[in-house]
């Protein structure tokens, strides 16, 4: 206990205020979002409080990480791929037309939630992908910039140092656990099996995600992601962020909800798209996220993820896979009960 | 037990080499790939806005997108936005075994195509007649002021934000026919968003047993063929009604 620095008094309110909120419907609107990102539900909430709608709020909470770069994994000058640049996956969906504007491999733009939503609002698209959606994103009157920083040039550099470990490089020449590339293809893989999902070393340190889900206060949802994507990766790398139903989904006459981890294996199980449904039949969101989290368990046992979800009568919940290194997830919420965003922690299971 | 089904009519040829290869023991996989590249790099079939011979965007290039899944293992490859090469799903499968990330796009994955040994070819050579002269169209339309600036719209736009092929084998899951659960999930939809906005969408389905399904919001050929069937039938799909 004492080496968490958690109280017991404190444990025994939180436990309380769980089951108070969990349980029971809490009062609209609600703002949820992944990981301890404050800034991120303080923004949306002010977004409402000042008039704005429910996509209004997620876009300028994401865009709030995306400022603010939470913990890094999120916006500019975060998780250089490969050759050293950061490219940026977003996307937001308005739940009561299931609308949905997404942008991926988004290079030299900061906003990219901001572009996102112009995605949706000025193009019948859904989804921008690499150099294009930036061209679309200057047309829209966004900034063309750098998005390197001393930061990520040095994460970069220290990466380049170690001969390019660890890199998501497999079946091919020269030896990947070795050495950098320029890669080629080896002539035959020994073994189609023999990388399974269960091997892959992502984790916590190297990539989350914010994912927000907004109720307003006459139930509608939307919901939206932003994230920088994993450190290192492949160039032209998408991950599970800009796609509805994986990264996050949206339903007025249910709820939302959004995932974070390892996208290149959440985006195969839609997430997102499932625990809405868990909800649709009635199950409790808490429950509704253990299903999700279980189902991709069967397939890949050490995957790391977590998933967030509420439905439209203000109830929430959340869920993650536990693994070592990765025991509680953290994740933010917002409610008329509360006067500050309050930090929730789940046990994963 | 083997089965297969694909989408329009201009599947049948596919459908045909797939009974083959299943028939001779071929894995899953292989056989999609192999039936879907003839496909795909086929200058013919390029008029239904697949691979080679295709509509370009907006910048005159054809760019293309696909994916592959394996159901044993819940692997799965994708590629988007890929200029130059004649057999997309061929590059999201090498994504799917060779790569630890799931989705590729753009430049990209052109690059791993090329480090994968896949010829990647000039917008030129993908282009056929009619897709130079649909594109020169576009172009002058453009010039014009009463010109629409939509070359070829694609539903995939509206499709994507429903997640309809998940939806369906979930309902399968729990017990839906093929048939019930692309009826159930195509109402869904159609309710959701009304009538007179609803988009061009066509679903089809199989299931262990071999026994298949669709449904559409507007009239929708699709090709199926099951072990123990001598031919491919081919199907016509009613739009929905609500």
């Amino acid at each position: 206990m004492a080496r968490l620095g958690i109280a017991p008094g404190r444990c025994f309110r939180l436990l309380v205020l769980l089951l108070v909120l969990g349980v029971r419907a809490a009062p609209l609107p609600l703002v949820l979002n992944t990981w301890a990102f404050r800034r991120a539900a303080e923004t949306a909430w002010c977004t409402l409080q000042s008039g704005g709608s429910e996509l209004d709020a997620v876009e300028t909470g994401c865009g709030q990480c995306e400022i603010v770069q939470c913990d890094g994994s999120v916006g500019f000058g975060g998780s250089p791929d490969e050759h050293g640049e950061t490219t940026l996956d977003a996307m937001i969906m308005d739940g009561n037309t299931m609308e949905v504007g997404s942008v991926a491999d988004l290079r030299h733009v900061k906003n990219a939630i901001g572009v996102a939503r112009k995605v949706m609002q000025h193009t019948k698209h859904t989804l921008l992908v690499g150099e294009s959606a930036s061209l679309f994103a200057v047309s829209m009157g966004f900034p063309y910039e750098d998005l390197t920083t001393q930061n990520s040039l040095s994460i970069y550099l220290k990466w380049l140092n170690q001969s390019c470990q660890p890199n998501y490089w497999k079946n091919v020449i020269p030896d990947p656990s070795k050495s950098c590339g320029p890669y080629k293809r080896a002539k035959e893989l020994n073994n189609r099996k023999e990388w399974s999902i269960s091997q892959r070393k992502m984790n916590i340190h190297n990539h989350d995600t914010i994912g927000m889900i907004v109720i307003g206060e006459t139930g509608n949802v939307a919901a939206g992601t932003s994230t920088n994507g994993a450190t290192h990766k492949i160039q032209g790398r998408v991950g599970d962020s800009p796609i509805a139903g994986a990264g996050a989904y949206a339903d007025s006459t249910v709820g939302g909800a959004a995932a974070t981890g390892d996208g290149d294996v959440m985006m195969r199980f839609l997430p997102s798209y499932q625990a809405v449904e868990y909800m649709r039949m009635g199950i409790d969101p808490t429950i509704a996220c253990q299903k999700v989290i279980s189902r991709i368990q069967k397939y890949a046992p050490e995957f790391f993820g977590a998933v967030i979800c509420a439905n439209t009568t203000g109830s929430y919940g959340a869920a993650c896979n536990k693994i070592p290194g990765f025991r509680q997830f953290h994740f933010m919420v917002y409610t008329p009960l509360l006067s500050q965003p309050s930090e929730q922690v789940v046990d994963c299971i | 037990m083997a089965a297969a089904a694909g989408t329009w009519a201009f599947s049948l040829p596919a459908l045909r080499k797939m009974r083959e290869l299943l028939l001779r023991g071929a894995d899953a996989t292989d056989c999609v790939q192999e039936a879907m590249a003839a496909i795909e790099n086929d200058e013919e079939t390029g008029s239904y806005v697949v691979g080679r011979g295709g509509y370009p965007n907006k910048d005159g290039l054809i760019q293309c997108d696909a994916a592959v899944m394996e159901g044993h293992s819940c692997h799965f490859g994708a590629v988007a936005a890929l200029s130059g090469v004649g057999t997309p799903l061929a590059v999201a499968r090498k994504v799917m075994e060779r790569n630890t990330h799931s989705f590729l796009v753009g430049d990209g994955a052109a690059a791993f195509a090329r480090e994968q040994g896949f010829m990647v070819e000039d917008n030129e050579s993908m282009m056929t007649e009619r897709s130079a002269e649909v594109y020169k169209e576009y172009l002058e339309k453009k010039k014009s002021p009463k010109g629409h600036d939509t070359l070829a719209t694609g539903d995939g736009d509206q499709i994507m934000c429903f997640c309809p092929c998940f939806h369906v084998v979930l309902l399968m899951k729990q017990g839906l026919s093929p048939m019930d659960a692309c009826q159930t999930v195509l109402e869904d939809i159609l309710q959701r968003v009304g009538k007179e906005n609803m988009f061009e969408l066509g679903i089809i389905a199989v299931n262990m047993k071999g026994e298949a399904g669709a449904a559409s919001s507007m009239p929708f050929p699709y090709c199926v063929w099951c072990q123990g069937q001598d031919s491919i039938e081919e199907l016509m799909q009613q739009p929905c009604k609500l």
